[in-house]
Order: structure tokens, then C-alpha cells, then sequence
């Protein structure tokens, strides 16, 4: 997860929906209505990059004298990613799950979100999930010839598995091509 | 009524071999032309250096350097003996060439066809394996190099603060050779000056650093110190001095005791095997040559 790492800037502009915890003039613009003020409470869809940040900062108190001063922007909402639904999902059969239709980037996003609130529930499910999925992912890239038609289970692919798939598979095929015809 | 005598055997044992060496020294020097030999080294190679372990020792290195995420300290004096073999064996491999040449040419002016043809036959074997075995060292290099410097243009940014941080143990100069040096100081600077005449002049004064690390995501990029690595457990380098941090266990094994931090757990790493491991719970002893990477 480098500065310059493509994958992670695009899994950084996934929105997550957040509440603001302050009235803040001129930010209308996060909700559509340019030139007004935000109001409080009220919900929007964030990127992460700037939901993380807005998360942390907590706000100066003369804005809302009302709230406490450790109380951030923004409060971020459970995701509908990773909601229980979801999780639930994970659960009852990882390889069965359509991880790229959730979203493009689940791990990288999941990891994310496990580091910032230290889910240990989270990362528990995850860790089960990873594993089972990629027993499979070693089954398909062992064994498969691309030539076919792909399977289900390889459109199920979020981002970081695909890149698993593809180093796999090249190195199960550089490897068995050497062994043929050196 | 046994009596142990292999302690004696051993001396003895040692005796003959002091013999031997000499008689093996003497019969490197005929077959240089299958080593990685030049025939100048020979006044170079004392007990401990010799072209053979060298090239051992540059295998362990490049192969070290391919696995490991962080760039590894230099070896200097290796990489001077060994540049400067692959020049002498060069040289050597010209002038018997040269030599082979004219020998053919006085078979070709008094000697019979078949005769010449044999002698032809002769000679070019080792010539051939001299040259094929200076292109494999030759390649070994370039390979080794080319993985430093795309480590180099990796970490740029990651050195420049090192070379900054005056506290460190290794200086900069011991990591990198002179060459790499000069490379990672000019093309640190061309990056630089392209990413500052697109895009970071047209940036508020604030943003346009590019080592960064106060912002939201650090801008200069660590090795992945936590990767895992696939590790075989060679042992010490001499079997003869006992090394300290070798501990032998109750069924009689050899092992390290290596602690991994985050989860508090120990773990001994057997001679002669092999693990999968976090880098970093075993850098110490890839640096000291007791572990290496596969």
C-alpha cells in the first residue's frame, strides 16, 4: 500500500456513507447544493481518503458549543459492504460469495476499515474467508486452461485476488512449459 | 571394549589432508580453465578466499537480493575480486586463442591433416568452457546489479532520509557501491526535476514536498519489512567455532531461537530446513550469513 500504488488510490475513492457531527458553512457542495452550508446530520457519501482524515479531526468547539471538543466531523456509517448481511454471507460460504460485485476492492477497503476502528471480529472473518477463497483460486490457476469458457468462481474475483490469480497461474505455466520443452 | 579413537583418526586424518591440500591446489591450477578462474588469482587466494567459495558466496548474495524487500549492504571486496577475474579470465581466454591460433597455423605448414584435425578437437573444449563459464558468472553479475538497481530506484526516497538520519549504524556508502551511489544521487535528481516541472510547481508551496510523511499516506515507501520470505536454515559458516546463538536441542538438533514480536511466540529454526518466515524476524541472521533465502 505505497503512495504510488494504483490499486490503493482507486480503493480510496470508494464512498462510505457518513453523518456530520458539525454545521459547516461552504461545504455544501459535498451534498450537491453549492455555496451552502452543511447541516448537522447530515448524511453524505464520502470518499475514503477524505472520510478518514474527516473521522479522526475532531472539530473546533465554537462551531458547536453544544458538542464536545474529541467529537470528529464526521461519523462514519457502517458500510453496506461489510454490513451483517455480508458478514453473514462470508460465513456460510466464502467461495460461493460474488466478491466483485460488493465492491472492486473488498480487501483493500475491509483492511482499511479494520484498521481504523480494530475490528478484531472483522479481521476474524476475513482471515477465513482469504484462506478459503484461496484454496480455490490455487485449484482454478493449477489446473486451468484459459481457453475456455471462464467459470463463475473467477468473476466472483475482487482486485487483489485477480492479481494472486494471475501470478499463480503464470507461475504454474512457466513452470510445467519448462518442464515439457525446456 | 571400545575405544573411541576418533580423535586421533581425526589428527591423523588432518595430517594427510594438509598433504592433500597441496596436491588439490596444484590440480586447481590445471583445471582453472572449468573454474571461475583466472590464473592471476591464484597469488590472491589464500586459505579463506578462494575463486570457488567466491562464487558461492556471490550466488548467496544474488540470491538473497532477489528475495529479501530491502537492499542489502554491498560487498565490496567480493565484487572487486570478482570484477576483477571476470577482466584477467577475459584476457587469459584472448591470449590462448591468440596462441591457439598460431599453433594452427605451424600444424597447418608441416603437419599432417588428421593430425591437425585431433589436435583441433583438443583444444577447443576447454576454450569453450571457459567461455560459456565466464558468460554464466558474467550473467550472475549483471543479474545481481540490475536487482540493486531497481531496488535502488525503488527506495530513493526511502535512502535519501537514511543518508539524512545521522544516528545510523551503516553508513550509506557501505550499502551502496560507488556506482550505485552516483546513480541513485543523478537519477534521484532527473525524477525530481520532472515531477517538479509538470506537476509540483503548480502546487501550494505546502504540498509540494515529495517526502512527505506527515500527510494522510507516507509518501516514501519502507521495504515491506513484515513480508514473508522462504528461508533455509544453513547453520554456521565454519563447523569448527561454536557460535553462540546456536542452541542444541534435547533430541540432538541444532537450532536458532528467533522470537516473533507481535506474537510473542518463539520459534526454533532447525539446521538444514526450511520455513517460511517474516523478514524481519530473521534479518539478523540472513546479515550474518547463518540463514538464507530460496
Amino acid at each position: 500500500m505505497g503512495y504510488y500504488d494504483i490499486d490503493d488510490i482507486l480503493a480510496d475513492a470508494a464512498k462510505f456513507p457518513c453523518r456530520f457531527n458539525y454545521a459547516v458553512p461552504g461545504l455544501g457542495y459535498l451534498e450537491g447544493n453549492v455555496g451552502e452550508e452543511i447541516k448537522k446530520n447530515a448524511k453524505v457519501e464520502l470518499p475514503l481518503w477524505l472520510a478518514r482524515i474527516l473521522a479522526i479531526v475532531g472539530g473546533d468547539e465554537d462551531a458547536d458549543p453544544d458538542a464536545e471538543g474529541a467529537l470528529p466531523f464526521v461519523e462514519l456509517l457502517a458500510p453496506e459492504i461489510l454490513s451483517s448481511r455480508v458478514m453473514n454471507a462470508i460465513k456460510s460460504s466464502p467461495v460461493a460469495l460474488d466478491v466483485h460485485s460488493i465492491n472492486a476492492h473488498f480487501y483493500a477497503l475491509a483492511v482499511k476499515w479494520a484498521t481504523l476502528f480494530d475490528d478484531r471480529e472483522l479481521v476474524r472473518v476475513l482471515n477465513y474467508m482469504l484462506l478459503e477463497r484461496t484454496r480455490e483460486i490455487h485449484n482454478h490457476a493449477a489446473s486451468g486452461t484459459l481457453g475456455g469458457a471462464p467459470s463463475t468462481f473467477m468473476l466472483t474475483l475482487d482486485e487483489f485476488e485477480k492479481k494472486l490469480y494471475r501470478d499463480t497461474h503464470s507461475g504454474c505455466k512457466e513452470t510445467r512449459r519448462w518442464i515439457v520443452r525446456k | 571394549m571400545n575405544i573411541d579413537i576418533e580423535d586421533i583418526l581425526a589428527d591423523l586424518d588432518r595430517d594427510t589432508t594438509a598433504v592433500d591440500q597441496t596436491l588439490t591446489s596444484q590440480g586447481q591450477n590445471d583445471t582453472t580453465v572449468f573454474g571461475s578462474d583466472a590464473p592471476g588469482s591464484d597469488k590472491a587466494g589464500g586459505t579463506a578466499v578462494s575463486p570457488v567459495r567466491d562464487f558461492e558466496a556471490l550466488m548467496t548474495h544474488w540470491r538473497n537480493e532477489r528475495l529479501g524487500p530491502e537492499l542489502l549492504p554491498y560487498p565490496h571486496a567480493l565484487m572487486a575480486r570478482m570484477l576483477r577475474r571476470v577482466q584477467e579470465q577475459l584476457e587469459h581466454i584472448e591470449c590462448i586463442s591468440m596462441g591457439y591460433l598460431e599453433t594452427l597455423g605451424e600444424e597447418d605448414d608441416h603437419g599432417t591433416s588428421d593430425g591437425g584435425s585431433s589436435s583441433n578437437v583438443l583444444n577447443k573444449l576447454p576454450l569453450l568452457c571457459m567461455e560459456a563459464d565466464l558468460e554464466r558468472l558474467k550473467f550472475v553479475l549483471r543479474s545481481y546489479v540490475r536487482c540493486r538497481l531497481a531496488k535502488v530506484d525503488k527506495y530513493s526516497l526511502y535512502l535519501r532520509q537514511l543518508a539524512q538520519d545521522n544516528e545510523r549504524v551503516v553508513p550509506l556508502s557501505d550499502l551502496l557501491s560507488r556506482q550505485e551511489l552516483e546513480y541513485h544521487e543523478r537519477h534521484s535528481a532527473i525524477l525530481l526535476k520532472l515531477l517538479n516541472s509538470t506537476i509540483l510547481r503548480h502546487m501550494p508551496p505546502e504540498l509540494q514536498a515529495v517526502d512527505d510523511n506527515e500527510g494522510s499516506v507516507k509518501m516514501v515507501e519502507e521495504p515491506e519489512w513484515d513480508r514473508f520470505v522462504f528461508v533455509y536454515v544453513r547453520g554456521p559458516t565454519s563447523p569448527r567455532d561454536p557460535d553462540p546463538a546456536l542452541e542444541v536441542g534435547p533430541d540432538g538438533q541444532c537450532f536458532y531461537n528467533v522470537m516473533i514480536q507481535e506474537l510473542r511466540e518463539e520459534v526454533e529454526l532447525t539446521v538444514g530446513s526450511i520455513y517460511v518466515m517474516r523478514y524481519n524476524v530473521v534479518r539478523e541472521l540472513i546479515l550474518e550469513g547463518k540463514v538464507e533465502l530460496i
